[in-house]
């Protein structure tokens, strides 16, 4: 492993890496142009220069990775490599291990400039001592979000299957399963929806209570006739508890299909370990409104500094970055050098498309068409909705999650997320990869034909 | 044995099949060479038939090193890049996540920089789609202003030859700015206005001295005057080439001394004015001097002057449709302008109106009858100018009086459509307030025009009230005559009416808004 490292350290490649690195630390702010406000610039900021390094140090690992083995075949040093004393498991995790340093020690060293960078950026973009103490007030946190109690609408879509005549109402040829689906997502959509003068409270239960010290965002985006054109009014009641003090009474004037935010001040806030809100569309707006579902207003409670959640993420881009680095090595076992990179490109391109894979694997009809509506799924629904859901299973597990976004979206990342990319991608799949690979080294023929 | 006799007829064999081999090479090579050719020939013609790649390459401006390094770096990539980008703008703008979307657009258009309809889109998708979901009329005018930007400062000098960049960017300031479909529209007017300003201080300029100044600072430090004026404004501690010396606000009490009574300080600005009218505007003075031969005396402070000069640089350079599209631009911002194209700002008193430009009407027919002689087939233009005409007699029954109407009716009734107008002009005046006049009942249509004119008598404004008092008592006999009320119309009744929006106007006047930019006035 150490003389993995030396090589890889005094290789023109690690100096490669810092130099672009660098640059792109370095030329990002001059190419970057955020929406006009200072806020806007430093998130665009944090997002692509820290992201570009990301997507650099993504190639360079794959081309580590499958240069690391093919090239002691190549270079003919295998023959003295694989005659020494020590298990092909060793050789491959030794090299691993080595590529592993170098890459996270040159992405934490473009994370800290990153940061150092974003830190001394605050002066310049932000004039005034207000402007910048609400800077840091907006970008150098991390929220976690509660969504609110849901209720599970199966039994009550199962109880009023029964007692429509699905003959009537539903169709003859439609499968009961689907039937209830539809009935579930209609009764979320009823309950989400609120006619003009009709009111829906939601209950977030907050698990340790909140401290009070940080003011709390409710967050909602609400859709109505028109998008964006005419403001509607929301009347909002939080309160504590099911039926406590009520903590903020405001009238919200929003626009359809934007996300709006309401903050409850932190003092009132304090201490509060249950919240109902309470929203009433007024008569004034003439129309119904309707949340999203799977989106019903939101709370942002703060959940700790910039600093650890930034921390996090960070952790977990290693993590990737380890992971695909052992993608090219057990490449790298298998092929030469242009074919393992290929390989180990078309993988990558493989877990980048896998929430695709997931969301088409999710789909009761792949083929639609505009003029027929399908009661059941059709032989070519059924095979497509097959492949999609093995190509889930195999990828998305191995999805290339994107935390860089969480952080300039302010949103906490939690342990449970790091622990899992650490453990599953950076421990399990590397050494089922590595016990992989040494299955392939050890019959693989080290010694050149005469 | 055999293996040496081998070794030595290979190369025989070779040697022998070698001018074949060489023969029918250089024949697959000049065949594919001409195939390739033909191809390359093909494909420059079809994209010179779209306007996406000029006939003489060698015209095409410069791109900054970065998009060139781009564009040839990442080869056949480029496209991929694209379209990753394309998806991610369109999941962060449908997630309400619109900090990048500027990033993105920028980057998307730097990958595709030849491409006018990939310019034109995320300009339109800024300046339209995401303004309007901001509330306050600053945020929307921020992402206005980013979609004027983009196709201003980069889509067009990219592609300077590009004439429905140059229309889309007109319709940027005719239809946003200039019209009244954004609640914020009056937000933009002031703010453009306010930005424009400095560089037109009554509306317009004299631009043979604004072409006769330096075009560089070499030229304008040649004169001794205007090399020390400059030399003691830097002592001063100030930038002597910085916009905000233009305006008498904003510039520095030390800078004002230095420019006052100074005979220097004329050229000083003027270099200063061209410079940044010709490099952060984008307006080229000789090509605003044509724009107003055309279209009349535009006041630069308002949109109309900027759409009709898009317009006109489109048109210059458009073939077909695009030509017909930046035409009906340059006549449509005439007829703007002619409807408000008048500005009234009072910065003391914070008041900010449009009013009508009357004199600016025989100007207007001449970008009609310019737009319809450009055009192969100049209907478009003509009815567009009867159209016109219809407004224009309204406009002067209420502005001017109905002798000035008359004479314009005339000329609408000789327009080519006498058989759409009415031989009387009350009735035809009636008819076109109805017609232009959003949707509602004869009552409620009065009710507006009484409410005008009361207001515009309650702001000392007695000819407009007068104006919009005589369409009234138009208005009121068709009522009375719809209403078939045989009895003679009685002034009194009027007056009552009169009265009663009089009284709703102080009502309203009393319980004013303030004027300011927070409340869109």
């Amino acid at each position: 492993m150490l003389l993995s490292i030396r090589r890889s350290v005094r290789s023109r490649l690690l100096l490669a890496l810092l130099i672009l690195c660098a640059g792109t630390i370095t030329f990002v702010p001059l190419a970057i142009r955020g929406d006009g406000t200072p806020e806007g610039y430093l998130l665009v900021f944090v997002r692509y220069a820290l992201g570009g390094s990301m997507a650099l140090l993504s190639v360079a690992a794959i081309w580590l990775g499958c240069l690391a083995i093919d090239a002691e075949f190549e270079q003919g040093s295998s023959e003295l490599l694989f005659s020494k004393p020590a298990s092909r498991w060793s050789i491959w995790m030794g090299n691993l291990a080595g590529a592993a340093i170098v890459l996270t020690a040159v992405m934490l060293l473009a994370a800290a400039s990153v940061y150092g960078l974003v830190r001394l950026r605050i002066f310049s973009v932000a004039a005034e001592p207000e402007e910048k103490s609400l800077l840091r007030e907006r970008l150098f946190v991390a929220r976690r979000i509660v969504c609110p109690r849901q209720e599970d609408y199966r039994v009550r879509a199962s109880r009023l299957l029964e007692k429509l005549d699905r003959n009537r109402w539903i169709g003859a040829g439609m499968a009961r399963d689907e039937a209830l689906r539809m009935l579930q997502y209609a009764l979320a959509v009823r309950d989400a929806s609120l006619a003009p003068g009709q009111s829906r409270t939601w209950i977030y239960d907050l698990d340790n209570g909140l401290t009070g010290d940080h003011a709390v965002l409710l967050k909602f985006r609400a859709v109505g006739p028109t998008h964006g054109a005419a403001a509607l009014f929301l009347d909002w009641t939080i309160s504590e508890g099911l039926s406590g003090r009520t903590l903020l009474e405001k009238q919200i004037r929003c626009l359809p299909g934007r996300e709006e935010t309401i903050v409850i001040p932190a003092a009132a806030a304090g201490g509060v370990r249950l919240l109902s809100v309470r929203c009433t569309n007024p008569r004034v707006n003439r129309t119904p409104l309707t949340f999203d579902p799977a989106r019903l207003p939101w709370l942002e409670i703060y959940a700790g500094g910039f600093e650890a959640n930034y921390l996090r993420s960070v952790i977990i881009l290693c993590a990737n970055l380890v992971f695909l680095c052992s993608i090219g090595m057990l490449s790298g076992c298998i092929f030469s050098l242009p074919t393992a990179a290929f390989t180990s490109l078309w993988w990558l391109l493989m877990v980048n498309l896998a929430p695709y894979f997931h969301t088409m694997a999710g789909k009761r009809f792949i083929f639609y068409s505009h003029h027929e509506v399908k009661s059941a799924p059709t032989f070519w629904d059924n095979l497509f909705r097959l492949f999609f859901s093995l190509l889930d299973r195999l990828f998305y597990p191995l999805r290339i999650t994107d935390p860089l976004q969480q952080v300039v979206e302010a949103h906490s990342i939690p342990w449970s997320q790091v622990f899992y990319e650490v453990l599953f991608k950076g421990v399990a799949a590397v050494l089922v990869m590595s016990l992989v690979a040494a299955l392939i080294l050890s019959r693989r023929q080290y010694i050149r034909n005469p | 044995m055999n293996r040496e006799k081998t070794r030595n007829e290979a190369p025989r064999g070779l040697a022998g099949r070698l001018p074949r081999l060489a023969a029918g090479s250089l024949c697959i090579l000049l065949l594919v060479l001409a195939g390739r050719a033909g191809q390359v020939a093909a494909s420059h013609r079809y994209r010179a038939q779209y306007d996406r790649l000029p006939a003489e390459a060698g015209t095409r401006p410069t791109l900054p090193a970065g998009i060139r390094f781009v564009t040839v770096a990442l080869g056949g990539f480029r496209g991929i890049v694209a379209d990753a980008l394309w998806i991610r703008a369109s999941i962060l703008q449908e997630k309400g996540r619109y900090f990048e979307l500027v990033q993105l657009a920028d980057w998307i258009t730097a990958l595709e920089p030849h491409f006018p309809e990939v310019w034109i889109f995320h300009a339109w998708n800024l300046a339209y789609n995401v303004s309007v979901l901001f509330e306050s009329p600053e945020d929307r005018w921020r992402w206005v202003r980013h979609g004027i930007a983009l196709l201003r400062d980069r889509g067009i000098v990219f592609n300077p030859d590009s004439p429905s960049l140059c229309r889309e960017l007109g319709w940027i300031f005719l239809h946003k700015i200039g019209s009244d479909y954004d609640s914020a529209h009056w937000y933009y007017k002031r703010s453009w206005a306010r930005e424009m300003e400095p560089f037109f201080p009554e509306g317009r300029l004299d631009y043979d001295r604004l072409v006769s100044a330096p075009s560089d600072r070499r030229r304008l430090l040649a004169d001794p005057q205007v090399a020390s004026l400059v030399d003691h404004i830097r002592a001063a501690g100030e930038d002597p080439f910085d916009a905000a010396v233009l305006h008498p606000r904003s510039r520095p009490p030390s800078v004002n001394r230095l420019l006052q009574n100074n005979p220097a300080a004329a050229v000083l600005l003027d270099f200063i004015r061209r410079n940044v009218l010709e490099h952060r505007y984008k307006l080229q003075p000789d090509i605003m001097r044509q724009v107003e031969e055309i279209c009349g005396p535009l006041d630069w402070r308002l949109p109309y002057a900027h759409s009709a000069y898009w317009g006109y640089r489109g048109a210059a350079q458009a073939q077909g449709f695009e030509k017909l599209a930046c035409e009906r631009m340059v006549y449509q911002s005439a007829a703007a302008a002619f409807r408000q194209g008048k500005l009234y700002y009072d910065r003391e008193r914070d008041i900010f109106i449009l009013l009508p430009k009357l004199d600016m009407f025989e100007h207007v027919l001449r970008t009609y009858q310019y737009a319809a002689a450009q055009l192969e087939d100049p209907a478009p233009a003509l009815e567009a100018r009867y159209y016109f005409l219809r407004m224009a007699t309204l406009y002067f029954y209420v502005y001017s009086g109905p002798e000035e109407a008359r004479r314009v009716f005339t000329m609408l009734r000789s327009s080519g459509y006498a058989e759409e107008v009415p031989t009387d002009l009350d009735r035809f005046l009636v008819e076109e307030t109805l017609r232009t006049s959003p949707p509602g009942d004869l009552k409620s249509i009065l009710n507006a025009v009484l409410y005008q004119a009361a207001f515009w008598e309650a702001l000392d404004f007695p000819d407009r009230a007068q104006g919009f008092t005589r369409l009234a008592r138009l208005l009121w006999k068709e009522e009375r005559r719809r209403a078939a009320t045989t009895a003679a119309p009685s002034e009194s009744l009027f007056e009552k009416r009169l009265e009663e929006a009089r009284q709703q106007v102080r009502k309203t006047l009393s319980a004013a808004v303030p004027v300011g930019p927070e409340n869109g006035l």
